[in-house]
């Protein structure tokens, strides 16, 4: 009784949220624009989009672009704790929206930015991490902190998809252990990739065992197995964590062997090396931040200079340093070195620096990356979306969702390409087509208005609506 | 036709002879100056490495000097760190009183480091000592391009590291009380020194042949401060005069240099309360004059004290400074280049533990235009700000008539998010080639 109530004032609240915005640029999500569009919202959701439509009551912004509410396809954010039960490898029934904070200032950096919606998955540290959830980074009612889409609820679904993790994350820190620790926490397996895959091969095949069994039943229910048989079933989606491209390789031969019907790749720092394979198997990937603080790598072979002094060798001399307006004489003073020694060099030469901002990832995951990933998947066809991991837990704005995008336009991908990368196909791949990511009819009123082309670093979000109403404004 | 032949031969090889390096001109779409001032279809010449003229396209062209053409290209004079660590192994030596360390005997040519800031346009570089230390040692400034310390030096003359931000693990007052106590020791070392020296026979010898000494007045201090002796700072004392550079160590030699006012001092001062006891101590010692204050975000606080001072100021690091309240844990976000400006400090950007890889002074000079900066003043903290800093205005930082023929051909305006470096080069010599950079290409590309 209590709780209806509560939901009828919901309702009504939102019933009073009718507003109409006249905006000069519309980006729509799925990389068409408009130009001089009447939105009209009503009861949290857009009811239409129209063009050259001028009403007298509209909040008209002149020189502003509007785009649907940024959705991040792969983040940390609002966690409080550890993102991540270590102490099995398999917690496959485990819900992070039971860790979450909803009034994390996580949430807030990430609105300031634009982002109105976000999957939240599980850390990397075990094999079968649990389930991630799909939330709203604002607004909400108390009652309603859980919901459908639309309904003004912040959760939007807790159990959104299943996490496993290749690679070498589940296995970093675990050893075999050697005389009495053998039974300790660090003793623990895999220790290996393969190792990993034997995991969760042993935890689908009990699954298996555990549907026959259950369809007849015969066995108890058991909550982690459950979760498995979704998976197999397709009733939940699976999101593979795979890096190098080897890992990518070994979730296609998993998901070869078990079916799983809903399976995205995410982070694939180095996919765009299987790209096509990718694209053909009609794969859809979830790329982790194309630059943050944590994703600086080690890029192979030789710096600049030596590959420019190794072509000229003769270049290379200990006294050239001279005044400017002198003359430059080179050819005095020159020392020589051999091409033995110079063969040489690429291996004497330490390596202290880190590359350019390269894609996420474990230094040895990440090594063979680069910050033009998404253009070069695009190239394929490879169906993916961008995701910010951490980068919404700080409030620095320079590894934001946006900046992701922006800085994956740097490197090549196209804008309207990148946009709908962080709007309607994140919207897609998290099992939200048909109300998020997209400036729509019958779309939830999630929208951001603009300074300006928002892939410009110049432009900054100066109003952010959730559910028709807005929750921040910067005019 | 043989003799024609041979004339024809020798002319083009004499052509080729003559267009020497350190010589080029250019003739470009559009040649930015550091203001954001634009010469449309500009011409500038650089011959032996400086420029000697820059103008509109009647400019004339020396015969021996090969023409490059830029038809859409933007000519910009490059960006310029001001201060920065990068680029060495470590940048700090574990003694807190190291005034004898150089950075010439750190730095790695062929760091990726310095290929990153080629490759994103940066030209000049002013690599000091760490922050991590009392009193760090003497920086360079260096173009991130050459094989060798030589060849990548612009000036080896950049200054001495001061921090009085506290070292790792080191309390304020203990860093305060080392910078003090340093002082205090040399003072003690010097007249120690100076009563040797008096009671030093040879000297002694000397001085009586030159008729300038007699017995009675040796205790008198007055008798020999000497307003040009080596020592030109403090109160006089007995033998003050006397005292040569041999005689002293290293570590007082870089002290002395300090406190005579002889070097340029990179005062680092993380927060508001550090530019304070730095201001104490440098007017202690007569040295305001000597510093450029080097910043973190938060000391946007100590702007009006920053004004006031009338000294160069160098951001380090991020430039939000971010406060979050612990009660209702709201964070409140402050732009320090906007508040420094507000309050008319000179200040430039430096990208040091920035968070944008290689592309960062451009990126982050753009970000200062999108938070209220006025363009130009953006402009002037990666260009001509660092140049002033390090004491070399007339050679870098600007297209003007004399200054080194440093520049960087960019697609597009400098400071676009898609600007991309097309050429750099630093004293008429071409240093950098985006057809030829293969490892970007290899980014680009993906490795296979």
């Amino acid at each position: 009784m209590i709780f209806s109530s509560l939901l009828i004032t919901t309702t009504a609240l939102l019933a009073q949220q009718s507003s109409q915005w006249a905006v000069d640029t519309v980006h729509l999500g799925d990389g068409q624009i408009m130009h001089d569009v009447l939105i009209t919202i009503n009861n949290g959701k857009i009811t239409a989009v129209a063009q050259g439509a001028d009403a007298d009551d509209s909040q008209h912004v002149v020189d502003a672009h509007m785009t649907p509410g940024l959705i991040d396809a792969y983040s940390y954010m609002g966690v409080d704790g550890a993102t991540l039960e270590e102490s099995r490898e398999s917690t496959a029934s485990i819900k992070l929206a039971h860790s979450l904070q909803f009034d994390a200032p996580a949430f807030s950096y990430a609105l300031s930015e634009g982002v109105t919606a976000a999957y939240i998955s599980p850390a990397s540290m075990n094999v079968i991490g649990g389930l991630g959830c799909m939330v709203k980074t604002q607004g909400g009612q108390v009652a309603s902190l859980f919901g459908e889409a639309g309904s003004a609820a912040r959760m939007l679904n807790d159990g959104a998809a299943l996490k496993i993790t290749l690679g070498g994350d589940p296995s970093m820190g675990n050893h075999t252990g050697s005389g009495k620790w053998t039974t300790s926490f660090t003793a623990r397996r895999p220790n290996t990739r393969m190792g990993t895959v034997w995991v969760v091969r042993r935890e689908f095949y009990r699954a298996l065992d555990y549907v026959e069994l259950r369809d007849k039943g015969q066995v108890a229910f058991n909550a982690d197995l459950e979760v498995l048989a979704a998976a197999l079933s397709g009733d939940m989606q699976v999101r593979v964590q795979a890096r190098e491209s080897h890992d990518v390789e070994t979730a296609l031969r998993l998901q070869e062997e078990f079916g799983w019907p809903r399976m995205l790749i995410e982070e694939a720092t180095s996919a765009h090396k299987i790209a096509k394979m990718v694209a053909r198997e009609n794969i859809s990937i979830v790329t982790g931040p194309a630059f943050d603080s944590a994703s600086r790598a080690i890029a192979r072979g030789p710096s600049q200079a030596e590959l420019r002094y190794a072509a000229e060798p003769g270049q290379i001399c200990c006294e050239d340093y001279h005044a400017p307006g002198e003359e430059h004489i080179n050819e005095s003073g020159k020392l020589e070195l051999s091409e033995f020694a110079l063969s040489l060099l690429p291996a004497v030469v330490p390596r202290y620096e880190a590359a350019p901002g390269l894609s996420r990832g474990r230094r040895s995951e990440a090594a063979g990356s680069t910050p033009a990933l998404p253009a070069l998947l695009a190239d394929a066809g490879v169906k993916f979306a961008m995701g910010s991991a951490e980068a919404h837990d700080s409030p620095l704005t320079e590894s934001s969702l946006i900046y992701q995008a922006r800085r994956a336009v740097r490197w090549g991908l196209d804008e309207k390409v990148a946009l709908s990368l962080i709007t309607a196909v994140p919207a897609q791949l998290c099992g939200f087509g048909n109300s998020l990511g997209q400036i729509k009819a019958g779309f939830d009123a999630d929208l951001v208005l603009w300074s300006g082309n928002p892939l410009d670093p110049t432009s900054t979000p100066l109003v952010v609506i959730v559910d028709g109403q807005i929750v921040a404004d910067n005019r | 036709m043989r003799l024609l032949t041979t004339l024809l031969v020798s002319s083009c090889f004499i052509a080729s002879a003559a267009a020497q390096s350190g010589s080029v001109a250019i003739r470009a779409a559009k040649i930015m100056r550091a203001d954001g001032s634009v010469i449309e279809q500009g011409t500038m010449v650089i011959e032996n490495g400086r420029i000697t003229a820059i103008g509109d396209s009647e400019i004339e062209i020396p015969f021996d000097v090969l023409l490059n053409e830029y038809p859409t290209a933007v000519v910009f004079p490059g960006f310029f760190e001001a201060h920065s660590n990068s680029g060495m192994d470590r940048a700090n030596e574990n003694v807190p009183l190291a005034p004898f360390l150089n950075v010439k005997d750190s730095i790695d040519p062929v760091s990726f480091y310095f290929e990153d800031e080629l490759r994103g346009g940066t030209v000049a570089i002013g690599v000091m000592p760490g922050n991590n230390t009392v009193i760090g040692g003497r920086g360079r400034v260096v173009a991130p391009a050459g094989m060798t310390i030589e060849q990548m030096t612009l000036s080896d003359d950049l200054g001495m590291k001061i921090a009085i931000g506290p070292k790792r693990g080191w309390s304020r007052s203990s860093q305060l009380a080392e910078l003090r106590e340093a002082v205090d020791k040399l003072n003690l070392d010097l007249r120690d020194i100076g009563e040797d020296l008096i009671y030093n026979d040879e000297v002694r010898a000397d001085r009586k042949k030159a008729g300038v000494d007699n017995d009675d007045d040796v205790a008198d201090g007055d008798m020999y401060d000497s307003a040009g002796g080596y020592i030109r700072f403090g109160d006089d004392f007995t033998g003050k005069d006397l005292i040569s550079e041999e005689d002293l160590d290293d570590t007082q030699r870089g002290m002395v240099d300090i406190l005579n006012g002889d070097e340029r001092l990179w005062v680092y001062a993380p927060g508001a309360t550090d530019v304070m006891h730095a201001k104490t101590w440098l007017n202690a010692h007569g040295l305001l004059e000597n510093a450029v204050f080097v910043i973190n975000s938060s000391a946007y606080q100590a702007a009006d004290m920053l004004a006031a001072m009338g000294r160069p100021v160098v951001i380090s690091g991020d430039l939000w400074h971010v406060q979050t309240n612990p009660i209702t844990e709201v964070t409140h976000k402050t732009f320090a280049p906007l508040v420094l400006h507000e309050a008319g400090v000179n200040f430039a950007i430096s990208s040091q533990e920035g968070r944008m890889g290689p592309d960062r002074l451009a990126y982050q000079a753009a970000m200062c235009i999108r938070e209220g900066v006025p363009r130009e003043a953006a402009l002037r903290s990666v260009t001509t700000n660092p140049a002033e800093f390090w004491g070399m205005s007339d050679e870098l930082g600007d297209f003007i008539e004399g200054a080194d023929g440093t520049f960087v051909v960019f697609d597009r305006d400098p400071l676009h998010a898609q600007a991309k470096v097309l050429e750099v080069y630093i004293r008429g010599d071409k240093v950098y080639d985006r057809k030829d950079d293969t490892r970007l290409q290899r980014l680009q590309e993906g490795t296979k």
